[in-house]
Formats: C-alpha cells, structure tokens, sequence
C-alpha cells in the first residue's frame, strides 16, 4: 500500500535559476525503508524538504497515506505530527539538554511536561544516552549527538522519517551503529524512512534504493 | 529553564543588554522620583500646615514671584473669618545651598514646626530656626550662626516639619523674612482654613470675584498648577521617553543579533514543528528576564543617581528623594515589560518571516 506518493515534482529557484527537482516522483509503501542516492545537488535534499513540508514544490503533489500535505492543516502541524527529520549535522538545539533537544517535538504536539521528560528518557535509554540525558549537546560527541538527533525523531511517533545524510558527519562505525539504530526503531514501529544518503553501505540496509540525478529519479537501483 | 540557558551562553551580551536597560530604567526612575518628590512634598507642606485654599497674586510664574499686601490680606480675612495666615517664602544663593529656602510664618503658626532642640525665633527677632535635615547636613546646633543673604543669623531651635523640603529649610518670623527678603509689608501666599470644607468652591469663586489681582486655588490644584513643577515634569517625562526608546534600541539591536545567530536553532525547531509563536515566546521569556533584571539593576542605579545628587552641593536640600516608592518600583517593572515588548516587534516580524528550509541552511 502506498504510504507516500510524490508526483512530478518540480522545484525551480528562481534567484539561482537552478531546477532542483524537474518531474521527480516517488511512492513509498507504510513501514518501507528507502535510500535515495545520487550526487551532490541532484535534488535529494529538495525532495526531503517538499515532502517534510519545510518548503514547497514549484508544481507537483505529495500525498501522505491519500491526502495532500496542505489537508493536514498547517504545515507546522504536519510536521509535529506526521514527520520526524534527521540532519547530517545533528542540528540539536545548544541551549537545551539532550533530553530537551529529544522532547522538543512533543512540545510542539502540546504535549504536558511530566510525559514529555518520560518518553525523551524513555528513547535515550533505548539508544544508550540515558545516562546523558541532561548533558548539553556540547558535551557529548557527535555520533551520541546524532543517537540524540534519531531518538528525537522517533519520540512523537511520526508517520514518516526523513534523513538527510544522517550519517555523513559520522566514522563509517559510529554511522552503521546510528543507521542500525534508526532502522531497529522504525522496523518496531512500522515508521516509513526516506534516508538521502551518499553511502552504499547504508543504502544496502534499505528495503529498496532509488538513484537520482538532475532533479528526477533514473533508476530503481536495488530491492529486498 | 531553556531561556535562561540561551542567556547565559553570550554572558557579556547579556549583561551589557541588561545594563543598556538598566540605564533607561534608572532615568526613568530618577526623574519620575525628583517629580513626584517634589509635588508630593509641596502638597504634603500644605496639608501639615492645615491648609485649605492657597491664594498668590495673579500671573506669578511660582509663588516665589508671588506679591500680595497687606490690605489683600484683611480682605482675605474677613472672607475666611481670620482663618487666613500669610507666607512669605524666599531663596538664597548661599554656600551650603545653592537654592537655600526661608519660609517666613506669622507667630500663631510657627508652633506647628515640631521643635526637636532650642526655641522659636521671638516675634520680631532676627533669629531663625532650622529643618533638622539642614542642622544634620551642616552640624548645625542651638547658638551656632548659618549665612543667609547679606547677614548672617542666629539658630536658635531645630525643628522637624515632617517632609523634606521644609525640613532642608530656614525659618524665621514673618517681619524677619520679609527684611532679609527685601520685601517689607508684602507676603508670597496666603494660606486660608475653612470651617466647612464643602463651601471650597464658593469661597474660591468669591475670593476670585472681588480679588481679581489674584488667583485663590484649593491646595491640591495650586500644587498640581505650579508652573515651574509642570515645567520639570513635562522636561522629565521627555528625558523618560527619550531614554526608553534608546533603551528599545540597545535591546533590539541584541534581539537582531540573538535571531540572526540563532537562525539555523530556528529553522530546526520549525523543523520538528514549532510554530513561529513558540519560538517567539521562548524569545520574549528571554527578552523580559533581561528588561525585567535590567529594571531592578535600574532602581538599584536610580537609588545611587538620587542619593548622589542629593548629597551634592549644587542641588537645593530636601529637593531630592532619598527612597524609591513601591509605586514607582512596581511602574518601572511594567515599564521594563514594555521595553521587552516594544523591542521584540522587529525581531518577530523577522522570525515569522523565516522559511524553515532557508533557515537550517543558514550558515
């Protein structure tokens, strides 16, 4: 069953004059794992961005489980309730503790205190931070950054998670251990993962892999 | 307290922002301080002195320009039932005072100056007496002689009126101020009692009929008419303003600074669904824990500038609160919250503005 469907999606921007996107489309299935590779500025980013509603399409559709992203309300909406994001730079708020940076997003779903601190707890431990919990992200290191980056998207229970590079700033060990981590969690939880990434060994833990080049998708580039 | 957090990573900035609104916050405190010291203290003279209705000659810029007779006087009388007592009020330039006041009573009067050491001066006589703030300020004793105008005078007792401006005064009998004022036979005011305090009006429109070459008020309006406090209210009130908006400007100009810096924190917590009003309150939470120190560390420095100015020489004695009301305190803490409000206006319009994807890529 299609989960995601991305339809002839352009992105032009116009003060660059540059088509991020010419035509891309993509469907996903609920619970699918799929890495998207390609080179530098083949539009992978663009597309995450448009189906994370953190920016909008020049023409083309998303739809989400049927709908279109506009039908979910207001795209902040959308994005606390339906998407959890992962950053190649982990991207965690420096004023607040790891805990804090994990609970953020049931911040935004209104979420009470006392259930936000349990379940960011909760998903520290689970990816081995818990005894890190209140630590800034400055005094950690970057791989416990970016276990902190997946715990965050995992604790509002999104629908979807997308990955930009989430392992690109990581040793090839501390990277896999991370991508195992955000696969156990999304595997147990049916979570559908769209990962942009550069690395075939990741890309080889995916369900499927979808090349990408000059802003559309050129080839299926392997299955399970 | 993730606020307090993003204010202690950029201490210095924080402080300096602090202090710009503190500064603000003190000149506004200081100012609206010496103001309504100053009408405060006047209405308070007027009410220890048992007054109802003050009466000065028409047109006076301040009753220290104030010229009335003796003859205006006996007419005031037999309207106000001989319930009506003549001041003469005079300054000097002198040494120990730049604005030195002496207040000149008629003998039925001078009793109501509490005596705390000495005697009254004798009716007729050269000697005065002096506020206890101005015995304590210049050691001051019973016997000891203090400049004033071309002659020196006796002290003879110290007394204790109960405000500040009376207090940091020279007084003397009536006659004896009149010479050293160099007005003989003539008074600044009359101040009149009435038996029925309900007749206020009436007495004041008769005294006003039949006297057209003077202006009788009731206490509370001469005080809020006296031109010269209306002239340093308006001129305070215009320095409060000026500063406030200074204070806007030092506040913004870090709030710009705080948002440009923290433009990508921005775009990743709209990323994970923040709403722009989110971010906004954990903004204002910031900005009004900065406004809101910056007002007590303001009262703490208006404290400082009053009792700075209140021991310099320049100024007149008892002009210049010692203390900073609760009223004042409490209005300059709403003051800081508008500081923090009005500041915080461009900024937001900047961070609603953000588009989430060009904010996390802002490096």
């Amino acid at each position: 069953m299609t989960f995601l469907k991305a339809d002839k999606l352009w992105k032009k921007y116009p003060a660059e004059a540059v088509e991020a996107l010419r035509g891309a489309s993509i469907s996903v299935g609920k619970g699918e794992i799929v890495a998207v590779m390609g080179p530098s500025g083949c539009g992978k980013s663009t597309l995450l961005n448009i189906v994370g509603a953190l920016d909008l399409p020049t023409s083309g559709e998303v739809l989400i489980a049927g709908k279109t992203i506009r039908e979910y309300g207001p795209s902040y909406l959308y994005r606390a309730c339906m998407v959890g994001f992962i950053f190649q730079h982990h991207h965690m708020v420096p004023g607040m503790t790891l805990a804090e940076n994990v609970a953020a997003p049931l911040v935004a779903q209104g979420v009470g205190k006392r259930e936000r601190v349990r379940r960011a707890i909760e998903l520290l431990e689970s990816v081995g931070l818990g005894n890190r919990a209140n630590f800034l992200p400055s005094l950690v290191s970057g791989g416990e950054r970016q276990r902190a980056a997946v715990a965050r998207a995992l604790v509002a229970a999104p629908s979807i998670i997308l990955a930009d590079e989430p392992t690109g700033n990581l040793d090839s060990c501390s990277g896999a251990a991370v991508f195992r981590l955000m696969l156990m969690h999304s595997r147990g939880r049916g979570t559908t993962v769209v990962i942009a990434t550069h690395n075939q060994e990741i890309a080889a833990m995916a369900d499927r892999t979808l090349l990408m080049r000059d802003g559309q998708f050129v080839a299926v580039a392997g299955s399970t | 307290m993730v606020f307090a957090r993003n204010l202690l990573r950029h201490k210095i900035r924080s402080c300096m922002t602090l202090l710009g609104a503190a500064v603000g916050i003190s000149i506004y405190v200081a100012t609206t301080a010496i103001t309504n010291n100053l009408e405060r203290e006047t209405r308070q003279s007027f009410e220890n002195y048992n007054t109802d209705l003050a009466i000065q000659s028409k047109g006076s810029a301040t009753f220290l320009h104030s010229r009335l007779k003796p003859e205006d006087l006996d007419g005031l009388s037999a309207i106000l039932g001989g319930n009506v007592d003549p001041l003469v009020v005079g300054a000097f330039k002198e040494e120990w005072n730049p604005y030195a006041l002496l207040v000149g009573v008629p003998p039925r009067v001078i009793t109501r100056f509490g005596l705390t050491e000495g005697r009254y001066p004798a009716p007729g006589s050269t000697d005065v007496m002096v506020g206890n703030l101005l015995a304590q300020r210049l050691g001051l004793k019973e016997g000891d002689q203090i400049s004033l105008g071309a002659e020196p005078a006796k002290v003879v007792g110290v007394y204790c009126f109960g405000n500040r401006l009376f207090d940091g005064a020279v007084v003397a009998d009536i006659s004896e101020a009149q010479r050293r004022t160099g007005r003989p036979g003539q008074f600044n005011l009359a101040l009149g009692r009435l038996r029925d305090s309900s007749s206020l009006k009436n007495v004041i429109n008769e005294i006003n009929a039949r006297f057209p070459h003077l202006t009788a008020l009731s206490t509370v309006d001469f005080v809020g008419n006296i031109r010269l406090f209306r002239t340093v209210d308006t001129f305070a009130k215009a320095i409060a303003v000026i500063s406030f908006f200074g204070s806007c400007l030092v506040v913004t100009n870090t709030l710009l600074m705080a948002v440009s810096e923290r433009t990508r924190e921005v775009g990743i917590l709209m990323a994970i669904g923040w709403r722009a009003r989110l971010i906004l309150g954990m903004l204002t939470a910031e900005t009004l824990t900065i406004c809101l120190g910056g007002a007590l560390v303001g009262n703490g420095l208006a404290l400082l500038i009053l009792r700075m100015l209140n021991s310099s020489r320049y100024i007149g004695l008892g002009w210049i609160p010692v203390t900073i009301s609760a009223e004042i305190f409490l209005t300059s803490l709403v003051v800081a919250a508008c500081l923090a409000l009005v500041s915080i206006v461009w900024p937001a319009v900047i961070l609603v503005r953000m588009a989430p994807v060009d904010a996390i890529r802002y490096e």
